[in-house]
C-alpha cells in the first residue's frame, strides 16, 4: 500500500472488547487509536485527525451521544460508525439523526462485519 | 314544602268576616235608601204643591190689593170728572181741592182741555215744584183715552222728592159724551207699596210688583225701585213677560229670587194696569219640613249603618269562626303538626267538614309514619353506599348527562386537590386533566354511546393516575343517567414497572458486554488471526461460539418480549422487496434443507410486486425462523417438503410457508403465540432449541408493520404459516 494507513479511533470503555477489535483492525490494515471514554475521545479528536470513529454509546462520564453532539458543534465531519449494545429503536434513531454513518449492535455483529463496513464507509 | 310557602305568599286572601259584614250592610242600606228616598220625594212633591197654591193665593191677594188701589183712585178721579157734565171746567176747582184733601195718595190734580192745555191745577206743593213734576206724556194719554176710560202712565220718579209716582188720567166729557178735557192725578205709589208689603208668605217671604217689561214697580226696599231695576232675568218675571200664565202654570221647584237667593215663587197678573204681583218664599223656609225629614232620614241611616255593621260583624263571626278554626288547623298541619284536631261540634256542613278534616289528618299521620319508616330504611341503605364509596381508596366521581358532578368521594377530591368539604365541579376535573385527557369529550362519548369501559392514564401534579370511565344506567329504567369516573393512583405501579423495565434493559445490556467479549475473541481464534488452530480445536471453539450466539439471541428475545409487554416495541422501517428478501433467505437456508433432507421450494411469482415498508433485519429474521421451523419439523422422514410463496392479496403482500411436518396439536393451537410456549411434540424433536419467544416476537414484528400472522395446522399432516404486509 503506497498510501498511508487509514486511522480509526476506537471509543470504548470495555478493555476486553477493545483488545480483539484493535487486533482485528490492525490485521485488516488500519492504524488505530483508542479512547476509553467520550471525554478522552473529544480531547484526542481536537488534536489528531482520524479517518473514522468507531463509537460506543454507553460510557461513563461523557457518553457517545454527547460526543456526537459535540462533534457536530465543532463541525467535525469525521465519519462515525456506532457499535453499541443498545438496541432500542429510540437510541438507534437518535444516533442516526445525529449523523452517524451506520449503527451496529455489538453482540449481534461479528468483527469481520464491522471491518467490512468500515472499509465500505472509507471506500478502501 | 317551599313551593307551597311561596304560593301562600303571593296570594292575598280577603277576610270572609269583612266580606259578609259588608254585604249585609250594603243590603240594609239599599233598602233604607230606596224607602226614605221615595218618601222624601213624595213629601217634597206634596210640599211643593202646597207652597204653590199658597203662593198663588198670596199673589192673587197682592194683585187684588194693587188692582183695588188703582181702581179706588181711578173712581175718585172719575167722580170729579163727571162734574164736568154740569159745570164748566173752570168751576171744578173746589171739588178738585176736596179730592186732594180726601186722598193722601194724590200729590196734585191737573185739568187739561181738549187742546191739551192746562186749565186748572191743585197741588199739595208749591207751583213751580208741581210744574216740574208733571212728567207724563200728554199726547199719549189723550190718544189712549180715545179708546179707554182711563190712562195709567208708567212709574216715574218725582225729581224733587225722589218719590216714585204714577199718573192716572180720566176723560172729562160733556153731556153729549164729547171729551172736553182730561183730569190727571199724580199718585204717590208709596201708599200702594205699603199695602203690597203687608202681604207676605211665611216669615221670610216677600212680595213685589212688576210691569209687563219686567220693571220693578213696588217692593219693600224702595231703593231698588228707585234704581228702576229690570227683573226680566228672574224665572217667574220672565214667565209673566212671555205671558205663559195663559198657557198654564209652570211648577218649578225653586229659582233665583229678587235677593239672589233660591226661592219658590209665584205671580198673579193684575189685568189693569198690566202688572203682576210676584210672591217669593226662600227654599229653606218653603221646604223646611222636607229638609227636616231628610235630616231625620240621614240620622236613621247612620244609626242603621252602625247597628248593621255591628250585627253583620257579629253574624259573620258566627259563620266564619269555624272556618277560621279549620284554616288555623290546616296551617298547623302544613307546619307538620299532624296531631292537630279540629273541635267543631256543630251538626251542619261545617261540622261535617271538620269531621272529614280530622279523618284526613289521621290518615296523613299514618302515612307520614310509614314514610318516615321508609326514609329511615333508605337513609340506612344510602349510608351504607355512601360509606362504601367514601372508604374506597380509589377516587370516585359521578357525573350526570350534562357533565355536572353529582357525587365525588374524598379520595377523588384529594386527588384533584380539593378538601373533602369543598364541592368538586366538572371544571375542576377537566382543568386538572388539561393536556392529558379531554375528559369532557371522553365522557360525553361514553355517556352518549353508553358503550364499554374507557381506560386512560394521566399525570396530575407529578403523580400518575388511571381513569376508568364507564357509563351509569338507572337500575330500574336502564336508561343512561351519567358516567362514573374511577381514579386510581398508579404512581407506585408506574415506578415499579419503570424499575423492572430498567432492570431488564440494564441487565440485557450488561449481559451483552461479556457475550460481545466472548464473541470477538472466539472470532479471532476461529479466523486464525491469532494463530493456526487444529481441526478439533476449531470444532470445539465453534460449539462455544454457537452457544454464545444462542445466549445473545436469548438476551435479545427477552429484551424484545419486555418491550412488547410494555407496549414500547418499535422498529425502524425502510423500503424492501419481499420477493427478493425471501429469495435471499431461501438461498441461505438451502444448505440446511439439504442437510435435513427436506425439499425447500420457492415458487417465485413472475408478477412484479409492490415494495413494502419493513424493518428488513427483523422481518428477515421472522421469515427465516418460520422457514427454519418448517424445515426442522418436516424432517421426520425423507419426504419432508417446504413450499414458500409470496403473492398479492388485496392491499397486502402475503408470505406463506407450507410444510408437511408434525403439525401443531389442536389443543395447543390457541396458545401458539403466547410467551414461552413450546409445542409438546417440538420439545421432543428439538430439546433446548428455542426460547419459546420466537413466535411471540414474530407476531409483534408483523403487527408492528400493520400486517397479521396466522396459521393453519393439522397434527402429523403439516402446517401453513401466513404473514401479511401492507403496501
Amino acid at each position: 500500500m503506497a498510501e498511508s494507513l487509514k486511522k480509526i479511533l476506537i471509543v470504548e470503555d470495555e478493555k476486553l472488547i477493545i483488545k480483539p477489535l484493535e487486533l482485528k483492525l490492525k490485521l485488516s490494515g488500519f492504524e488505530t487509536g483508542v479512547a476509553y471514554n467520550g471525554e478522552e475521545a473529544l480531547e484526542i479528536l481536537k488534536n489528531e485527525k482520524f479517518d473514522l470513529v468507531l463509537l460506543d454509546l454507553m460510557m461513563p462520564r461523557v457518553d457517545g451521544f454527547a460526543v456526537l453532539i459535540e462533534l457536530k458543534k465543532r463541525g467535525d465531519e469525521t465519519p462515525v460508525i456506532v457499535a453499541s449494545n443498545l438496541n432500542q429503536m429510540d437510541d438507534i434513531s437518535r444516533a442516526l439523526e445525529l449523523g452517524v454513518n451506520s449503527y451496529y449492535v455489538k453482540s449481534n455483529t461479528s468483527l469481520s462485519e464491522i471491518v467490512e463496513n468500515i472499509r465500505k464507509a472509507l471506500n478502501v | 314544602m317551599p313551593r307551597e310557602a311561596k304560593a301562600k305568599k303571593t296570594t292575598r286572601f280577603k277576610s270572609l268576616t269583612v266580606a259578609l259584614s259588608a254585604i249585609f250592610l250594603l243590603l240594609t242600606l239599599a233598602v233604607l235608601l230606596i224607602t226614605s228616598g221615595l218618601e222624601t220625594y213624595l213629601s217634597f212633591k206634596i210640599q211643593q204643591k202646597a207652597i204653590a197654591s199658597q203662593e198663588e193665593l198670596i199673589a192673587q191677594g197682592a194683585a187684588n190689593t194693587v188692582r183695588s188701589f188703582i181702581k179706588e183712585k181711578t173712581s175718585l178721579l172719575e167722580t170729579v170728572a163727571k162734574l164736568g157734565y154740569v159745570t164748566p171746567l173752570s168751576q171744578t176747582e173746589p171739588s178738585m181741592n176736596k179730592l186732594l184733601s180726601l186722598e193722601p195718595a194724590f200729590r196734585q190734580l191737573v185739568l187739561l182741555d181738549s187742546q191739551q192745555q192746562e186749565v186748572l191745577r191743585v197741588s199739595r206743593v208749591s207751583k213751580t215744584e208741581s210744574d216740574q213734576a208733571m212728567e207724563f206724556n200728554k199726547s199719549e194719554a189723550f190718544s189712549k183715552l180715545n179708546e179707554k176710560e182711563v190712562y195709567i202712565s208708567p212709574v216715574y220718579i218725582q225729581k224733587v222728592t225722589n218719590e216714585p209716582m204714577m199718573a192716572i188720567a180720566v176723560p172729562v166729557k160733556n153731556v153729549f159724551g164729547d171729551v172736553e178735557g182730561v183730569l190727571v192725578a199724580d199718585v204717590k205709589l208709596k201708599f200702594m207699596w205699603d199695602l203690597v208689603d203687608q202681604l207676605k208668605v211665611g216669615t221670610r217671604g216677600l212680595t213685589y210688583v212688576v210691569d209687563r217689561q219686567g220693571n220693578l214697580i213696588a217692593f219693600g226696599d224702595v231703593s231698588r225701585v228707585l234704581k228702576e231695576e229690570n227683573l226680566a232675568s228672574l224665572e217667574k218675571v220672565s214667565e209673566f213677560i212671555r205671558g205663559d200664565k195663559i198657557g198654564g202654570k209652570s211648577l218649578i221647584a225653586f229659582s233665583r229670587g229678587i235677593l239672589g237667593t233660591n226661592v219658590v215663587s209665584d205671580y198673579a197678573p193684575l189685568g189693569t194696569p198690566d202688572w203682576a204681583a210676584v210672591v217669593e218664599l226662600p227654599v229653606t223656609e218653603a221646604y223646611a219640613g222636607v229638609i227636616n225629614q231628610l235630616w231625620l232620614t240621614i240620622l236613621i241611616i247612620i244609626l242603621i249603618i252602625a247597628l248593621g255593621a255591628g250585627f253583620g260583624i257579629y253574624l259573620s263571626r258566627i259563620i266564619t269562626k269555624p272556618i277560621i278554626t279549620l284554616r288555623n288547623a290546616a296551617e298547623e298541619i302544613s307546619r307538620g303538626k299532624l296531631e292537630t284536631k279540629v273541635e267543631i261540634k256543630s251538626r251542619d256542613e261545617i261540622g261535617e267538614l271538620a269531621e272529614s278534616f280530622n279523618f284526613m289528618t289521621q290518615k296523613l299521620l299514618i302515612s307520614r309514619e310509614k314514610i318516615e319508616e321508609k326514609v329511615k330504611e333508605l337513609s340506612a341503605e344510602h349510608g351504607k353506599i355512601f360509606s362504601l364509596v367514601e372508604s374506597v381508596r380509589l377516587g370516585v366521581v359521578m357525573v350526570d348527562l350534562s357533565l355536572n358532578v353529582i357525587l365525588a368521594n374524598s379520595a377523588a377530591k384529594k386527588i384533584l386537590g380539593k378538601s373533602p368539604l369543598e364541592n368538586l365541579t366538572f371544571k375542576n376535573l377537566s382543568e386538572k386533566l388539561k393536556g392529558n385527557i379531554d375528559i369532557s369529550q371522553a365522557l360525553s362519548f361514553y355517556v352518549k354511546s353508553g358503550k364499554s369501559l374507557n381506560i386512560q392514564e394521566a399525570m396530575i401534579d407529578s403523580r400518575y393516575f388511571r381513569f376508568f370511565m364507564s357509563p351509569v344506567r338507572d337500575i330500574i329504567d336502564k336508561i343512561f343517567i351519567g358516567a362514573v369516573v374511577i381514579i386510581e393512583d398508579i404512581t407506585e405501579e408506574k415506578r415499579l414497572e419503570k424499575m423492572r423495565t430498567e432492570i431488564v434493559s440494564i441487565t440485557s445490556h450488561q449481559l451483552r458486554t461479556p457475550s460481545t467479549i466472548i464473541k470477538g475473541n472466539l472470532e479471532m481464534l476461529l479466523d486464525g488471526d491469532i494463530g493456526k488452530i487444529s481441526k478439533m480445536q476449531k470444532e470445539v471453539l465453534t460449539d462455544v461460539y454457537l452457544g454464545n450466539e444462542r445466549m445473545i439471541r436469548l438476551i435479545n428475545d427477552l429484551m424484545d418480549a419486555s418491550k412488547i409487554e410494555e407496549g414500547k416495541f418499535k422498529l425502524i422501517t425502510e423500503s424492501a422487496k419481499l420477493e427478493d428478501l425471501t429469495a435471499e433467505i431461501i438461498k441461505e437456508l438451502l444448505p440446511l434443507a439439504d442437510e435435513k433432507k427436506v425439499a425447500l421450494i420457492y415458487d417465485r411469482s413472475t408478477e412484479v410486486l409492490p415494495e413494502i415498508k419493513i424493518n428488513i433485519q427483523r422481518v428477515k429474521q421472522v421469515l427465516q425462523n418460520l422457514i427454519v421451523n418448517s424445515v426442522l419439523y418436516s424432517a421426520v422422514d425423507d419426504k419432508g417438503r417446504v413450499e414458500v410463496t409470496v403473492k398479492k392479496e388485496g392491499k397486502f403482500l402475503k408470505f406463506s410457508v407450507k410444510d408437511n411436518g408434525i403439525g401443531i396439536p389442536k389443543d395447543e393451537q390457541d396458545k401458539l403465540f403466547e410467551r414461552f410456549f413450546r409445542g409438546s411434540n417440538v420439545t421432543k424433536l428439538d430439546p433446548g432449541g428455542g426460547s419459546g419467544l420466537g413466535l411471540y416476537i414474530a407476531r409483534a414484528v408483523i403487527e408492528q408493520g400493520g400486517g397479521k400472522i396466522t396459521f393453519v395446522s393439522q397434527e402429523n399432516k403439516g402446517t401453513t404459516f401466513n404473514a401479511t404486509f401492507p403496501y
